[in-house]
């Protein structure tokens, strides 16, 4: 839809009929923005039920007995249809109803005991067990092949269909279930040293029959400085604190027929080998130290923290490619690698002004980070790029000593003057080069919040951005090339008016001449509201508000919106940051009045 | 205390279901070790599995095709760029990244465990003989593009590593398969053409007897006289096949009753099962043909130049297709047509007209409508994905050319030259007045043009690695493709090939 907007001669009017779908476009393979609006439809409509109960008992005045059931009733159903007359290729009337149910459960007990031992040392002491349960079916019904009866919706007549032209299937997820043990301590000692120590025993059925269990433990300090007798009577202290953490938890996060070698029931006589067992897949564990201050000045005034992480990941459930022959194509396993993600955060808080009428507070937040992938074996792809002429190409990978999805791609040397020509970086010996050319993950990011209070009013705004990364504008690669005015299609903007002239016949290689600094400060949303008060005395608490959502976006990014990143998973390794007709973010002005009875 | 009561009662009732047992469970698909996975059902997946790698645009046909003189994938500006796959297999610069290659060579290797798969669960003999007939094709496939077949004789435990077959050893090993699997193979027939049957285990082994000299050595094949005598008598042991009237017949929509010559096909029925044949008139028509095509291959002056112009295989109108479209088979060049005979226009309206001469990266204002293209494959108007044209592995003028090959490499130049004129009479050519190795080869890709046997013919001959059209001579490490750096990076059993 998007890539069709994007690509419509400017010059052709929008007009369509059903007989003549492209109206005044070009070409039999243009397809009207407008007609694919009008032969679209696609409706999804969720339907869930939440229950809970969580009765408590205290046995003793101490000891608190507490019970926990919740179960999470979902059904959904979608309808989509295409409308025959549309110029798609091989389109002769589409029509879907798919459905899908799932039913999750969970269940707690927990025994809570709460003491103070001595005046100076009090103790919290838990000990629990939590069960989960998810079940998940669906079914779903195609056509292709429909007599149009305009205004009556295909998905209502589906058994318009010749029955060659029919399919159905229907599936059932293997029900999935977890169940942990786990306790917790916390103890306090004169309000200035406070330890919490975890343990959990989290089991899956996901996991063959050796590895069900994994057990995860953790550990934190916390000493109050501001509480200690030498800081008793400062004056610019009112709050002061050092934190350190470790704790491990698990993971695991794969399809549940993982260890099992699984035949696919198909058509007819038909069974299929669909997957290489791994039963001795694992937990992933996630390792996180951290320490950090946090303080508060200036009579709580100003107040802050700062933090240092480091987060390592082992064991990581991956897909691996199976040693041919096999089944396909890849299997869930724990890889040898690491993955390690470290930073520093960094929250300031500031009551600038205290006052009866007049409040004003800024917070501000920055984070800095770093990934990378250690002791990795072998180059994984992903990141797959869209668009007629560069099918099957990817932009990012998966490889030791570089970041996550670090972009993988030739370098753009700029059109050459004679032949219109894109040049490219070449291996000495003239054959292609693809070389390691920058990351997706923003080394910062940062946020600001301000708000004001004077007397009845309000206001408000936050702002977000990120810095030091790399998006791809897949949309500029293959929906809006220079190529495009062959076909009497649109082209992006900054092709036109260069002291080069590119020639339309010049190809469209995924390049680092589509990746774009991905730099943003981002104006997300702002309050404007006034207070009014009781009205009368059946109106209480009455509010009137202005809000704008993503009011403004400074960057240099030429795509839609920097905060982007459109799913280009291969084989469901995710990709990151790439931009491929994502919906612009829409910009919202919501004007509001709240007021209770 | 009544509440009390009621919070015993409720434990007691939640606890009666906590603390299971965690086991594995599964709905909707099966495990292995089930008594209803069975060799019926996983034999017809085994066959499907050769639908894939050897049916879709961009694996063993585009290895087999676009790396020769038959075909190319020009870069058609915007169009076809596909980050250089397809100018890398035409220029002979690919590497073990390659994706299409890569997924070539697991494709086929996972139909080679797709069929081992059925011979640990109680096949019939016959079922077996089917099976081991898909992964020997299989492997021959892999033995002819990679050198380097991983074969696996136990399935239990998929952490082994395979055993590597290589070279002439790999090849004899095929061929003992194929022996000891014959008697139970059902007799072949031009009306049993999707299932294994005795007709096409002979015709892979002629194959394999053909090309084991290469196996051995494949930059100086030698061809020994007792393997070629091997091709005769296996060519002489296929009988009830003829040369179709109508050469097209051979790939149309309703070939497997039309063709009298086909032994072994893919079976496309639409609605059941099938592959991505229709690929085939997809990745050559241009966008205003019918059908709309991709605007994509062709092939080059110098193999159209090959052709008489009243042989039929050059070009052709067809029943079916020409009337409802006016859409020509064969190869198509120049001025294209609809079926009232309007002159078509390209995208930019000017004429529809297929040039002679095309480059691996088009940069003129013409690059629409350059490159001769290529219908083999009649294209099948009432179904599609998958059209019903069954996708031709083995015909009877492959089997005719193989054996008078064999007759030429023994000195029996006079009774090939016999065959292939009796070929050529059918299809409209003027008689050969004699039978050389250059002209053979000739015949071979005028009568199996764009049917995936051109890469081994040019290896077999010696002519692969020539410059031709927009590719430059190339050097010996061409004459095998890399072994995929996703299966290096886990079976170190395998060693990458020379030179890559």
């Amino acid at each position: 839809m998007i890539a069709n907007a994007l690509q419509w001669n400017p010059t052709a009017k929008l007009d369509w009929t059903p007989a003549n779908p492209i109206g005044t476009g070009l070409g039999a393979t243009t397809i009207n923005p407008m007609a694919l609006l009008a032969a679209y439809d696609d409706q999804n409509s969720v339907t869930q039920v939440l229950a809970n109960i969580s009765p408590s008992y205290k046995i003793t005045n101490d000891l608190e007995y507490k019970f926990l059931y919740g179960i999470n009733y979902g059904v959904g159903e979608r309808r989509t249809e295409i409308r025959r007359w549309l110029n798609i290729q091989g389109n002769r009337g589409f029509g879907q109803i798919a459905n899908n149910r799932s039913i999750n459960q969970s269940l707690t007990h927990t025994l809570n005991y709460t003491k103070d031992i001595t005046s100076n040392l009090s103790l919290n002491a838990l000990v629990g067990y939590e069960y989960l349960r998810f079940d998940y079916k669906g079914s779903g019904m195609q056509g292709n092949n429909f007599v149009d009866y305009p205004g009556i919706k295909y998905t209502d007549y589906m058994q318009n269909v010749p029955s060659a032209d029919r399919s159905m299937y229907s599936f059932a997820d293997p029900v999935t279930e977890l169940q942990s043990y786990f306790g917790r301590v916390n103890l306090g000692y004169k309000d200035k040293y406070l330890l919490t120590a975890t343990v959990r025993r989290d089991g899956s059925n996901k996991f063959g029959k050796n590895n069900t269990y994994g057990t995860f433990p953790s550990v934190a300090g916390k000493w109050i400085v501001s509480n200690e007798s030498f800081l008793k009577n400062n004056k610019l202290f009112s709050n002061l604190a050092v934190r350190a953490s470790w704790g491990q938890t698990g993971n695991q996060e794969f399809p549940a027929n993982a260890p099992l070698r699984v035949v696919n029931i198909g058509q007819g006589d038909n069974q299929s080998v669909a997957s290489l067992e791994n039963p001795d897949i694992k937990w992933e564990t996630n390792t996180l130290a951290n320490i950090g201050v946090d303080f508060s000045v200036l009579d709580g005034r100003l107040s802050g923290s700062v933090d240092y992480y480091n987060r390592k990941t082992t064991d990581p459930i991956f897909q691996q490619i199976v040693t041919q022959p096999g089944p396909p194509f890849r299997y869930w396993t724990n890889l040898q690698g690491t993955i390690v993600n470290s930073g520093v955060e960094v929250a300031l808080s500031l009551a600038a002004i205290k006052s009866k009428d007049l409040n004003w507070n800024v917070n501000v937040n920055a984070a800095f980070q770093k990934n990378e992938l250690k002791d990795f074996v072998g180059a994984v792809q992903t990141g797959s790029l869209s668009g007629q002429g560069i099918s099957g190409a990817t932009a990012q990978r998966l490889v030791s000593g570089q970041p996550l999805n670090v972009y993988y791609l030739r370098s753009f040397l700029g059109i050459d003057k004679t032949t219109g020509q894109s040049n490219y970086k070449l291996n000495p010996d003239g054959s292609e080069n693809l070389s390691y050319v920058g990351s997706p993950n923003p080394k910062m990011i940062v946020g600001f919040s301000t708000d004001l209070t004077y007397k009845k009013w309000f206001a408000a705004i936050n702002l977000n951005g990120a810095f030091g990364h790399y998006l791809y504008n897949n949309t500029a690669n293959s929906v809006l090339p220079i190529g495009n005015i062959i076909a009497g299609r649109n082209i992006t903007k900054s092709l036109v008016g260069g002291s080069v002239t590119e020639s339309t016949s010049n190809p469209i290689a995924p390049s680092t001449r589509y990746l774009e600094k991905g730099d943003y400060i981002k104006l997300a949303n702002m309050t404007i509201a006034y207070r009014l008060g009781n009205i009368a005395k059946v109106i209480k608490n009455a509010n009137v508000a202005l809000t704008g959502q993503n009011l403004f976006v400074i960057t240099k990014w030429s795509g839609f919106d920097p905060e982007v990143n459109t799913d280009k998973n291969v084989n469901g390794v995710p990709s990151l940051g790439i931009e491929y007709t994502p919906y612009p973010t829409a910009r919202n002005i919501q004007l509001s009045f709240s007021f209770s009875l | 205390m009544k509440n009390l009561k009621l919070l015993v009662l409720l434990l007691i009732t939640v606890f009666s279901f906590s603390c299971t047992k965690l086991e594995q469970n599964q709905r909707g698909a099966l495990n292995i070790e089930s008594s209803t996975v069975n060799a019926a059902g996983l034999l017809q997946s085994a066959y499907e599995t050769l639908n894939n790698p050897f049916q879709d645009q961009s694996r063993f046909w585009a290895a087999s095709e676009h790396t020769t003189d038959e075909a190319i994938g020009p870069t058609r500006g915007p169009d076809w760029d596909d980050n250089g796959v397809w100018r890398v297999l035409h220029n002979h610069t690919w590497n073990a990244d390659h994706q299409f290659l890569s997924d070539t060579y697991r494709e086929l290797l996972q139909a080679q465990f797709a069929a081992s798969s059925v011979l640990d669960k109680n096949p019939t003999p016959q079922q077996a003989a089917e099976a081991r007939f898909i992964r020997a094709l299989s492997m021959f496939a892999v033995l002819d593009g990679w050198d380097q077949v991983p074969f696996r004789s136990d399935l239990k435990d998929l952490k082994k590593l395979p055993e590597i077959k290589k070279g002439a050893a790999a090849a004899d090993f095929i061929i003992s398969e194929l022996n000891a699997i014959i008697n139970d193979l059902p007799a072949g027939s031009s009306s049993n053409i999707i299932k294994a049957n005795k007709n096409a285990a002979r015709v892979l082994m002629m194959k394999l007897y053909l090309n084991k000299g290469v196996y051995a050595n494949r930059a100086t094949p030698t061809f020994a006289a007792g393997d070629m005598q091997q091709v005769i008598t296996l060519a002489d042991q296929i009988t009830g096949y003829s040369l179709s009237s109508n050469f097209y017949d051979n790939f149309s929509p309703d070939n497997s009753t039309k063709s009298t010559e086909i032994i072994y096909a893919l079976e496309n029925t639409n609605g059941v099962r099938g592959g991505n044949n229709q690929s085939r008139w997809y990745c050559t028509l241009h966008y205003n043909q019918r059908p709309s095509g991709w605007n994509g291959f062709t092939t080059l002056s110098d193999f159209y130049d090959k052709f008489e112009a009243t042989d039929k295989r050059r070009g052709d109108s067809y029943t079916g297709v020409t009337n409802v479209s006016g859409l020509r088979v064969g190869l198509l060049v120049g001025q294209q047509f609809d079926q009232n005979g309007t002159a078509l226009k390209d995208r930019s309206g000017a004429p529809l007209s297929f040039t002679r001469d095309v480059k691996i990266k088009e940069t003129g204002t013409n690059l629409e409508v350059t490159g001769i293209r290529v219908i083999k494959y009649p294209p099948d108007y009432a179904k599609e994905f998958p059209a019903e044209n069954e996708y031709v592995i083995f015909r009877w003028a492959d089997v005719m050319l193989m054996k008078a090959e064999a007759l030429l490499r023994t000195g029996n130049a006079a009774a090939g030259l016999a065959i292939v004129n009796q070929i050529r009479a059918n299809r409209g050519a003027t008689a050969l007045a004699s039978l050389t190795a250059d002209n053979l080869l000739d015949e071979r890709g005028r009568e199996l043009y764009w049917e995936g046997w051109r890469r081994n013919d040019l290896v077999r001959f010696g002519k692969y690695l020539n410059a031709y059209q927009e590719k430059p001579a190339s050097t010996s490490e061409r004459l095998l493709f890399p072994i995929p750096n996703e299966q290096l990076a886990v079976n170190p059993a395998l060693k990458q090939n020379p030179g890559y």
